[in-house]
């Protein structure tokens, strides 16, 4: 992959005969069992796909297998977009400094700029920091149980964004697009085009006539009775 | 009748309860349980059950404990799995499946926090109908014929940005708190957008101590909406 911004003349989408071929390919892509999901019976999706690798230089299935769908956009692992700077030719491959141990463990990615020698340190990150923005405890996060390779993947994204965003071609990572580490939209927008769209109700059931006891046997019920009474008791302070 | 009541709410813990003619539920039960105990005069077995809308602890603190003393217990997965309880006591509920709690039929929908978190519409087959939403920084969806609303009113943009200069907030917060509870400005948009022909309370719950205005948040939205307000 060249190190260069991406024009038209690079796409798919723009001249009709490479368009349509795309379009074949991607019908065929769409009637596999061997790509994910989202591109399943999805002859748009393929195309973009097959747009991306053409862009980056990659092999269709091998992009299809990497991309991912996230709050409705589209997502590259960090682990491609890293193997695409890697082979990109502008910088060496990317290395990492890890120091620190507890919440101020950080990484910082770091990569020889080729033409002119010099070593560029990318953003560092840290455990404190995924812990103020949010990323550590957000539900399923990889933070807690693989923060070693977490720190690595981030200070990667962070370099990648920051000195060769041609790398990404405009596309985040799915973790960075899960733990909202990028804004993707205004908060301000996103609740003026989401919030109180659809009514929802109740359905309709006819009342039970006879609502029944809440499930416990009547030894149950005695039983947590004479336990909330002697716990009662216990905190009565004697006089 | 169908009757709403706030025990705790805010950060460091929440509980209510909705009792009808037949039965009474919690909702949240995010306090120590002796807490909770003494909130239920000690007769836990007077609750016939407890809605859980998330897995941070100031919503579920006291829900281990209330399992082991039987009481049924429902919430989405994610709740359970982070507190490790495994209990024919522990229900599992999905978003938008209706379920029962004796004369309550509960309908949960998804909310906007930054875990997964659930709401409740509440019908008793004795009539009347609760809205509780919590932890939320707006609502999908909007609701008709509800006769009690309780709904998180947390934080006026301006207060927070003014807190935020001052610091007295730490600026980090900021992104948490505008994506994940609900501002006061977004809580009267959600109110007008439904349907609030039936409604005698409204209940503004989840206060942020340093980024709202009680007395002012009740007279705006009460002047806003016509309805009683309450603030506990």
């Amino acid at each position: 992959m060249k190190n260069e911004i991406v024009t038209q003349d690079n796409s798919l989408l723009f001249d009709s005969t490479r368009f349509e071929h795309a379009q074949r390919v991607s019908k065929m892509l769409a009637s596999s069992t061997m790509v994910p999901q989202h591109f399943r019976d999805n002859i748009g999706n393929c195309v973009i796909a097959l747009n991306y690798a053409h862009r980056a230089g990659i092999d269709p299935f091998m992009a299809m297998q990497k991309m991912y769908i996230i709050h409705g956009k589209p997502a590259v692992e960090t682990q491609l977009q890293i193997a695409l700077f890697n082979k990109g030719g502008r910088f060496s491959p990317l290395k990492y400094k890890i120091e620190g141990e507890g919440d101020s463990r950080r990484c910082v990615a770091t990569a020889k700029d080729l033409a002119s020698g010099e070593t560029i340190e990318g953003p560092p990150v840290s455990i404190k920091m995924a812990k103020d923005e949010g990323w550590y405890n957000k539900s399923g996060s990889k933070w807690k149980t693989l923060p070693e390779l977490m720190l690595r993947y981030r200070a990667a994204a962070f370099f990648i964004r920051l000195y060769a965003p041609e790398t990404t071609l405009g596309l985040h990572t799915p973790e960075e697009l899960m733990e909202g580490a990028i804004d993707i939209t205004p908060v301000e927008q996103e609740i003026e085009r989401d919030a109180n769209q659809e009514y929802i109700d109740i359905p309709f059931e006819e009342p039970d006539p006879d609502p029944k006891e809440n499930g416990l046997t009547s030894e149950e019920k005695e039983e947590i009775l004479a336990l909330e009474k002697a716990e009662a008791e216990a905190s009565t302070p004697g006089f | 009748m169908l009757e709403f009541k706030t025990y705790y709410t805010g950060s460091t813990g929440n509980l209510h309860v909705c009792t009808d003619e037949h039965t009474r539920i919690a909702i949240d039960f995010g306090v120590p349980f002796p807490q909770a105990q003494k909130a239920f005069d000690y007769k836990i077995s007077s609750i016939d059950g407890a809605l859980i809308t998330h897995a941070h602890r100031d919503h579920c603190k006291g829900v281990p404990r209330a399992v082991q003393s039987g009481v049924d217990c429902y919430a989405i997965k994610d709740v359970f799995d982070s507190l490790g309880i495994s209990s024919h006591r522990a229900h599992i509920i999905t978003p938008l499946d209706l379920f029962h709690v004796q004369s309550f039929r509960v309908l949960p929908f998804l909310v906007q926090h930054d875990v997964p978190n659930v709401g409740f519409l509440i019908q008793s087959d004795y009539g009347g109908k609760l809205l509780y939403i919590t932890d939320s920084y707006y609502c999908k969806y909007r609701f008709t014929g509800v006769d009690i609303i309780a709904v998180e009113c947390n934080y006026r943009k301006e207060l927070l940005e003014k807190n935020i200069q001052a610091g007295l907030v730490p600026e980090v917060l900021r992104k948490r708190i505008t994506r994940s509870h609900f501002e006061i400005e977004n809580v009267k948009k959600f109110l007008h957008a439904s349907d609030l022909s039936r409604v005698r309370e409204i209940h503004l719950i989840h206060l942020s101590s340093t980024n709202s205005d009680p007395e002012q948040f009740k007279k705006e939205v009460q002047k806003s909406t016509g309805c009683p307000v309450y603030i506990k």
